[in-house]
């Protein structure tokens, strides 16, 4: 999960594009270590917060669940696959033209915490 | 990850079929009054069955039933032990498998026609109907067709389609036919709420199937013949299910919760929720306590993760 998403942020860097989390994890701290040491830079919101979780409202069934929004802010997939697709639709829309690549024939970015998650 | 998802709805699929209902509605043993009545009927079976008194052909009845029911168990518990201790990759196959379970339908089935209106008839049938084969099964729902469609006692068989029965088409026309012609609001309720879990499973593994044909091979043949047919647009009926609850059977109960509430947060996901509608905001903290907004993001392309490092 965490090669694609990393490989995602970095493939699409320089476009308007934004990967957002909502995360379940009830430790905090414990997170906080697993974004640091796996180096997962996007921001995630935290998923307890207001009067009822996010996941609540959004009627969440399972995880991970992924929504695409396009800049308009409507929803174009919703789902536990890949969304790959729909992103470079929107994006298109936008007059990007990508072809994402898959991150498995991406090189793995440098260090160990990269085989920990593959497992 | 689309592995996941196929296992997540295999297992989703399966849940129907796992939970075994005739064996939750656990009997005591036959007391001693009960197993002199036994002796007694085949004592008098030799001479003439015409001469039982009804209380001791219900003595019978009961005493037979609960044998095979605590034979079932037994032998439910020996095929699940057996689950459990199987290398890891052979563990679905052999689950499938269903041990000794259509047996015992079948055994369940002809207790249930040689001693109708017995105490026990709708839990046997019921049984017949979910472990049997093709056969036992068919002969098991024409009998709850016949006679149990307005009975309390197949909420029991519609909750446990809380996630919706599993996709095939004979469970559809089942559930048609109780939407159809029962005249009890909760069995009622529950089955439309049923068929359209059932439905929108049907609509998610279309999807899925064509993403993953391998998932063809993790589904029973008649929920890959089901899920193949053309449905047309599944959404608007689907809506239109869920607004009938909402308006008809709200208070209907399904575990601890009642239809209203769960047909209402469906309905919820189709006007905000689904794909074409604007996502709803969020308006919350990042994992350092800092304050941002969905919207913040208007304008980019946003892949929206929920997710957790677990």
């Amino acid at each position: 999960m965490y090669p694609h998403e990393r490989s995602l942020v970095k493939q699409l860097a320089d476009k308007p594009f934004a990967l957002i989390g909502v995360n379940s994890d009830s430790d905090l701290e414990e997170i906080r270590e697993t974004v640091k040491e796996k180096k997962l830079t996007w921001r995630s919101f935290q998923n307890k917060g207001g009067d009822e979780p996010i996941s609540d409202k959004w009627k969440i069934q399972g995880w991970p669940t992924v929504f695409i929004l396009d800049a308009e802010g409507k929803i174009r997939f919703k789902g536990h696959g890949a969304a790959d697709k729909v992103i470079e639709e929107c994006l298109a829309e936008l007059g990007h033209e990508v072809v994402i690549q898959d991150a498995e024939s991406e090189d793995p970015p440098n260090d160990e915490a990269d085989e920990a998650d593959s497992e | 990850m689309y592995r996941v998802g196929a296992m997540l709805l295999a297992a989703s699929l399966l849940i129907g079929c796992s939970k075994d209902s005739a064996e939750k509605s656990a009997k005591t043993l036959p007391t001693k009054g009960e197993n002199q009545a036994v002796e007694k009927v085949v004592e008098k079976k030799e001479q003439e069955e015409s001469e039982l008194t009804s209380e001791e052909i219900a003595a019978a009845a009961s005493s037979a039933f609960v044998k095979l029911q605590a034979d079932s168990r037994k032998s439910e518990a020996e095929f699940m032990q057996k689950v459990q201790s199987a290398p890891r990759e052979q563990q679905m196959e052999l689950f499938q498998s269903g041990g000794e379970r259509k047996q015992f339908a079948a055994k369940f089935l002809e207790w249930a026609k040689k001693y109708p209106d017995s105490a026990d008839e709708f839990t046997a049938i019921q049984f017949a109907s979910e472990k049997g084969d093709e056969t036992v099964a068919d002969e098991a729902i024409k009998l709850i067709n016949s006679k149990f469609i307005n009975d309390d006692r197949l909420l029991g068989l519609l909750n446990r389609y809380g996630m919706g029965a599993p996709p095939e088409q004979k469970n559809e026309d089942f559930l048609q036919n109780l939407i159809d012609n029962s005249t009890n609001p909760a069995v009622k309720g529950s089955a439309i709420y049923s068929l359209a879990k059932m439905l929108q499973t049907v609509s998610e593994a279309k999807g899925m199937m064509a993403d993953q044909p391998e998932m063809k091979k993790m589904l029973p043949q008649a929920s890959v013949e089901f899920i193949g047919k053309d449905f047309g647009d599944l959404n608007p009926k689907l809506e239109a299910m869920f607004t009938d609850i909402v308006d008809n059977f709200g208070d209907v109960k399904l575990g601890n919760k009642v239809l209203g509430e769960l047909a209402g947060d469906e309905l919820f996901v189709f006007k905000y929720l689904s794909v074409g509608k604007v996502a709803p905001e969020i308006d919350g903290v990042d994992l350092d306590d800092k304050p941002f907004k969905l919207s913040d993001y208007r304008g980019k392309v946003v892949m929206l993760d929920f997710w957790g490092d677990w």
